[in-house]
């Protein structure tokens, strides 16, 4: 039969039923020939109730809803104000999340299309360059201090757009519902990504991220406009 | 300290499905929203309150955690109950924060600022009798643990994760998960007076 010693580490496992058979038959045999152990055993036990009573919901001191609130709103839609937003550190929270929101809604979107699946596919994967920008026309609405690059994206995706519309009539509508659906994700986010950059025209890395956002519209639509039709 | 002019936070464990939770979860309705944290927020911010040992880095952490439910709603299918998904959440919100702040060696004065939180801590509103009853003398305790033997107690032996569960989401071994908890007990023990 397995010898119990006294051991603080075990008596702890024999308080948290974590002993096997063995040991704990012999914690069994050896407590009550030891006041020590039992001795430990009861002030682990004490505090085991101490903590078993202990509230598991605690309230923060204060609301703090309205901060929440204010957070969340900065999340959905670049119309809400970032002062409300309580902190700098939401705002660099809320723009920094809005590619990854998009690139996250492109990948569910198209993901749940099986007929989609050459959106992802495809040699041309990470090959998300944009064509050529063809000459760029002027910009149709106010772009505050767009970088060159974004507005090469801007045109080439009205270029891509107008072949993707030529194409719609061959195309499944589940494709065409996908295509759709990860564009607007894309087109939230560039007009969040603008309204940021209109906010904080000096932000170099807000541009970058509004490039990127771009990038990612010319992705998906020269991936759709590839699309082989009919399927 | 003022006391917000809320009703208290109901501590329902078992609560029905929260009607809210599929209205936000679907609509993703502010409103509706509102109602989930206003049901949860209780547990989540006890979790953060624990865990951190700080009381404004819990509150911050708080609002981490239902942002980020927020942002994952639409990817919540209802297999496991709000609750439990938004308390996983949290634990994770947690931990990755304290792997970032640990770098940064940020130390704080958990006590002090535990026991400022005091009067706070029966809930705001609620009627005398209604107050959570706070063993200050043993959040103050839990609160001076050192973090990674507070997060190994707080996770076992108030949230009832089990030791392999800890190491899976701290990546230490189940050993040590086991030996940390007793060091947290016994460092308990001596700071309760024994």
């Amino acid at each position: 039969m397995t010898r119990f010693t006294c051991d603080d580490a075990r008596l702890h496992d024999y308080a948290d039923g974590t002993l096997g058979p063995d040991e704990r038959a012999a914690a069994d045999a050896h407590l009550p020939t030891c006041a020590s152990c039992r001795a430990e055993l009861a002030r682990i036990a004490a505090l085991a109730r101490r903590v078993g009573a202990a509230p598991r919901d605690v309230p923060p001191a204060r609301d703090l809803w309205p901060a929440l609130r204010a957070r969340i709103a900065a999340h959905e839609s670049s119309a809400a104000p970032v002062a409300a937003a309580g902190r700098a550190a939401h705002a660099r929270a809320r723009w920094r999340g809005w590619p990854l929101r998009a690139a996250a809604g492109i990948a569910i979107a198209v993901a749940s299309s099986a007929a989609t699946i050459a959106l992802l596919g495809g040699g041309e994967r990470g090959a998300a360059r944009p064509a050529a920008p063809v000459a760029v026309a002027p910009a149709p609405q106010p772009a505050p201090a767009l970088p060159a690059a974004t507005a090469g994206y801007e045109s080439t995706a009205r270029d891509l757009a107008v072949a993707l519309e030529a194409q719609r009539p061959a195309l499944a509508p589940e494709t065409i519902a996908t295509v759709e659906a990860a564009l607007r994700v894309v087109d939230s986010a560039i007009a969040e990504g603008r309204a940021a950059l209109a906010r904080d025209p000096g932000n170099a890395m807000l541009a970058e991220l509004l490039a990127v956002t771009y990038r990612q519209k010319v992705d998906v639509l020269r991936r759709a406009v590839a699309l082989p039709t009919g399927i | 300290m003022p006391v917000d002019p809320q009703p208290p936070v109901a501590a329902a464990p078992a609560a029905p499905a929260p009607a809210g939770a599929d209205r936000a979860a679907g609509a993703r309705d502010p409103d509706a929203f509102e109602t989930v944290y206003r049901e949860h927020v209780g547990r989540v911010h006890a979790l953060c309150l624990r865990m951190t040992g700080d009381a404004r880095e819990a509150e911050e952490l708080t609002q981490d955690v239902f942002v980020r439910a927020w942002e994952r709603l639409p990817s919540f299918r209802g297999e496991s109950a709000l609750g439990t998904w938004l308390h996983r959440l949290a634990v994770n919100v947690v931990l990755e924060t304290a792997r970032g702040t640990r770098r940064r060696e940020r130390r704080v004065e958990p006590t002090s600022d535990l026991a400022a939180l005091a009067p706070a801590m029966g809930a705001a509103g609620a009627a005398p009798d209604e107050r959570i009853a706070l063993d200050m003398d043993l959040e103050r305790a839990i609160a001076g643990l050192p973090r990674a033997v507070r997060t190994v107690f707080v996770l076992h032996d108030i949230e009832g994760y089990r030791h392999d569960e800890i190491a899976r989401l701290t990546g230490g071994a189940v050993g040590t998960m086991r030996s940390q908890l007793h060091r947290a007990r016994r460092l308990l023990m001596e700071a309760l007076g024994r």
